[in-house]
């Protein structure tokens, strides 16, 4: 019997990228023979480690795990295979918020999202990595066991050494407030801007921020966000684009608080991150975030740029009240350590391979 | 988890907020219009999808002469090399599309004068 792995694409340092290898790691280490399986491979994957999934073979007997985030030829292909089927699935992102920017991908979307209501009677078991996640396949029709298994983080990773070049140059006396993530329309940079505009003119001129992320695809809305900035007159904002692991580490290390006002996420595993560094979470209530805070960080209900930017200055000033979030996030953080998911998995596994 | 009071401190910061005549943002994101050089992206992908129609030769070039003229140290492992040349080559196409958006911004403005 062996356990295989599914991704239509294998990403380098990405979230279900580092999921997929964290797997991998785990079931080679209980001895199962296993093998990843990609439509797309990314060149800095070590070789070996994937192949063309053109190449899947399995026997009734094996498991094979899919994940599924998009549209995708192999998922499809999985549905039909003849063996024990899970899908650990991460969420697509509802079209709406790509129809401006970027149509390609708003019908990729919609394609995604039709196609997952198609498979819901093709998988014996679904993982999903939130709670929002679980709800979105219910409403789907989904009727198969449904467990939830956050995403695993490979928090070694963040140990490594940040990169000085960008210590070096931001390394002052400013307030730095980081918001990271791909820039696409549903993270909603724009409402970051906004809050951090009022937070810089009405609390602290000295104050910069951060926009780590690549704007592949929507270099339109990224286009957007630097005139939304500049007529608004908001000093010191920064978009990183394509970033490196070790600037990621820089900025982490430089921020003195997490800002999210996403209104779409699977998991978001920079809430998690954010946690590691010790950050003080602001964030928007919306999609699976309360699920992955779980009654950490500090939370708001309402789309208030005026409010949130008076919130960044509340956390950031009042030493008792950050202290308290960061105590509450470090407890959260534990619920995410490697190998309490690990174990997760493999209780959910074991119901299949019995 | 120790227990914060959001509701009493959201109370306090709006009527600090009100207290205060805070300036708020008079520009609103939606109402910004993009023209339509800015608006089409001009994208370089270097890991999935398509070079832009128009800079594609200009940054094959670029990649060429940019893969002739890198060296990197025996010591870095493949992963750094590709990480590098990722970078390298983002960085570059940029500007190429920087340039690319201008020089179309510059037909716009001439057709329209």
């Amino acid at each position: 019997m062996k356990i295989v792995q599914v991704v239509p694409w294998l990403g380098y340092g990405d979230a279900i990228g580092n999921d997929v290898l964290a797997i991998d790691l785990s079931i080679k280490e209980k001895k199962f023979e296993t093998k990843i399986y990609a439509e797309g491979i990314d060149a800095r994957i070590q070789k070996g480690l994937a192949e063309n999934v053109k190449n899947l073979e399995v026997q009734t007997e094996d498991i094979v795990i899919l994940h599924l985030s998009a549209w995708a030829k192999s998922n499809d292909l999985v549905a039909n295979l003849n063996c024990k089927k899970v899908m650990i699935y991460h969420n697509i992102t509802p079209p709406v918020y790509f129809e401006y920017y970027d149509k390609k991908n708003a019908q990729q979307c919609a394609s995604g999202l039709e196609q997952l209501k198609e498979l819901k009677n093709s998988f014996d078991m679904v993982l999903a990595v939130s709670e929002y996640n679980r709800q979105n396949l219910l409403e789907m029709g989904y009727k198969c066991e449904i467990n939830i298994l956050p995403i695993i983080i490979p928090f070694n990773d963040y140990d490594k050494n940040p990169s000085t070049k960008v210590l070096k140059k931001f390394e002052d006396n400013y307030t730095n407030i980081l918001f990271l993530g791909r820039i696409v329309p549903n993270k909603k940079h724009e409402d970051v801007i906004a809050a951090f505009d009022f937070y810089q003119k009405n609390y602290n001129p000295k104050s910069r921020l951060f926009l780590v992320g690549n704007p592949n695809g929507c270099e339109n809305y990224a286009e957007q966000l630097k005139i939304y900035a500049k007529e608004l007159g908001t000093k010191n904002v920064f978009f990183t684009g394509h970033t490196a692991f070790n600037e990621i580490l820089a900025y982490y290390k430089l921020a003195d608080l997490f800002l999210c006002q996403s209104e779409h996420e699977g998991f978001c595993v920079p809430l998690i991150e954010a946690m590691y560094f010790n950050l003080p979470i602001l964030a928007y209530s919306s999609s699976a975030i309360p699920d992955t805070l779980n009654g950490s960080g500090f939370i708001t209900k309402e789309k208030n740029p005026a409010l949130t930017g008076a919130l960044i200055n509340k956390i950031l000033t009042d030493e008792a009240l950050k202290k308290t979030i960061i105590e509450n996030q470090q407890e959260r953080l534990l619920d995410f350590e490697c190998k309490k998911i690990q174990s997760l998995f493999w209780k959910y596994m074991e119901k299949l391979i019995n | 988890m120790k227990e914060i009071n959001y509701e009493e401190i959201i109370r306090n910061i709006t009527a600090e907020i009100e207290a205060k005549k805070a300036k708020e943002a008079k520009v609103a994101f939606d109402d910004i219009k993009l023209n339509k050089a800015q608006y089409n992206n001009y994208t370089v992908k270097y890991d999935s999808i398509d070079f832009g129609k128009g800079i594609k030769k200009i940054v094959n070039k670029i990649m060429n002469k940019l893969i002739k003229r890198t060296t990197f140290s025996l010591t870095q492992d493949q992963n750094d090399i590709n990480h590098n040349l990722v970078n390298k080559i983002e960085e570059l196409s940029s500007k190429v599309q920087y340039l690319e958006n201008k020089v179309k911004i510059l037909e716009e403005e001439k057709v329209n004068s």
